[in-house]
């Protein structure tokens, strides 16, 4: 086959079989597509961080040392694994999406991976701080059969008064540093915190949600050794966000932040 | 056939996209380039090179709007002539056929003085050699080799004929010519 003739049994081709080049609009969505796989991959990465920082967050390690099992088991079960596969994956799906944008080939896969990270890093604090995480969760557990949100499982691991562990909301404070504690599964238990230390920053008050650490002394009696708010208030590094409403509505904590026993 | 004897490839593109028939020159300017291209990368014969060209120059006419003059149309004809080698490659594996090596060994001749090739050697003499060490070098060092030295391409154009990052393709190449070297001792071949 010479020059000639292949020139020419293209373009015959062509004609023949009336080829048509495709339009350009074709190959702009095309890169527009990949941008947004890109685009959307990094914003549900970074989705996975802010519930991976909520559900750190939400680790109670003051607990590992109460806790029966493995230590192995129990990091596994309060890892957030399956946020950290999701974080990969759409990780994963960002790299290929922006490696088939028209230029994205050019950049070297670590810078990728690099950027990507920061982004979702970055994005997920941001998501996080505005309360986005804990709605995306809450919402990911009622409608994803077999997910247990966190808030599920740490009820679950801090309804075991027989290992020790009991939470719940103060339904009155009795003389004698005896308060009734209103638990988390609906049962009325007395707590004797006469020789515990209590970990809140101002008085106990009616209304607050805690968590108690301690030994179960009768039937529905409960000796404390150690009392935390439930979920503490707490500030992000970057910008403020203090959950206050765990606090009791008619009392703000004082701003000195002392530690009072009672 | 039009005669465009100055214009460049791009402006080329422009006039086919008028008129189908200034396509014609482009396939002329490019056949034997990437025949040669494609008979130094795979294993086909003359006639199926040919006929994998045909396909090559079909696609380029259908995605020619695609190109953008981002990268060098050269660049660009290059990554779909590869791409369509690579596949047609792929095709010929799952139908169990041979490789076909009996080429004109002239297409192998690297300049004297890259990848160790002393500048007192003829070329002719040692492309039977070049090509012999090239084939047994994987897919991806023989790729690289091809493009830097027998298709004298800039570091930036194979990035884009390959879709590698530019530090990529230039370790690619360090490992390409160390693993050529390697294999020509094994062979006990010396240049």
């Amino acid at each position: 086959m010479n020059p000639q003739k292949l020139s020419e049994s293209v373009l015959k081709k062509i004609q023949k079989e009336n080829i048509t080049p495709t339009g350009r609009w074709y190959f702009i969505f095309k890169n527009i597509g990949f941008w947004a796989v890109f685009n959307l991959s990094v914003l549900l990465g970074a989705v996975g961080v802010s519930v991976i920082i909520f559900a750190v967050l939400e680790t109670d390690f003051d607990l590992f040392s109460h806790l029966r099992g493995s230590g192995w088991s129990l990091w596994l079960s309060l890892l957030p694994i399956f946020w950290l596969i999701f974080f990969v994956t759409f990780s994963g799906v960002a790299l290929w999406g922006m490696q088939h944008t028209r230029k994205g080939y050019r950049i070297p896969t670590f810078r990728l991976l690099g950027l990507n990270l920061i982004l979702s890093i970055v994005l997920g604090f941001v998501f996080y701080n505005v309360g986005g995480a804990e709605k995306f969760e809450t919402i990911f557990a009622e409608n994803v059969p077999l997910y247990k949100s966190f808030h599920q499982r740490r009820n679950t691991r801090w309804m075991h008064p027989e290992e020790g562990r009991l939470a719940g909301e103060i339904l009155e404070l009795r003389k004698n540093k005896i308060l009734i504690l209103n638990s988390f599964d609906r049962s009325t238990w007395t707590v004797d915190y006469g020789t515990s230390v209590i970990h809140i920053p101002f008085e106990l008050q009616k209304g607050h949600k805690i968590r108690v650490l301690g030994t179960q002394t009768g039937k529905k009696d409960f000796q404390a050794k150690t009392i935390d708010l439930w979920r503490p208030p707490r500030k992000m590094p970057f910008w403020g966000r203090e959950e206050r409403e765990f606090f009791p509505r008619e009392r703000k904590p004082p701003r000195d932040g002392r530690e009072k026993s009672l | 056939m039009p005669e465009t004897p100055k214009c460049t490839d791009e402006i080329l593109v422009q006039k086919s996209l008028e008129d189908v028939t200034f396509f014609g020159e482009l396939v002329d300017r490019f056949e034997q380039k990437l025949k040669y291209y494609i008979l130094r990368i795979s294993s086909f014969s003359e006639m199926e090179a040919e006929e994998i060209l045909q396909e090559v120059f079909v696609k380029v006419w259908k995605n020619l709007r695609e190109f953008d003059g981002s990268v060098k149309f050269s660049s660009w004809i290059y990554r779909i002539a590869h791409n369509e080698t690579i596949s047609a490659f792929r095709k010929s594996q799952s139908r169990g056929e041979k490789e076909q090596v009996s080429l004109d060994e002239e297409l192998f001749c690297i300049p004297s003085g890259e990848l160790d090739i002393p500048t007192s050697l003829d070329q002719k003499l040692t492309a039977p050699l070049v090509h012999r060490v090239l084939n047994g070098l994987p897919k991806e060092y023989r790729e690289v080799l091809v493009l830097k030295f027998l298709e004298d391409k800039s570091y930036e154009e194979i990035s884009d004929i390959l879709k590698k990052p530019m530090g990529t393709v230039a370790t690619l190449i360090n490992r390409a010519k160390k693993s050529f070297r390697d294999s020509a001792e094994r062979q006990n071949i010396t240049f």
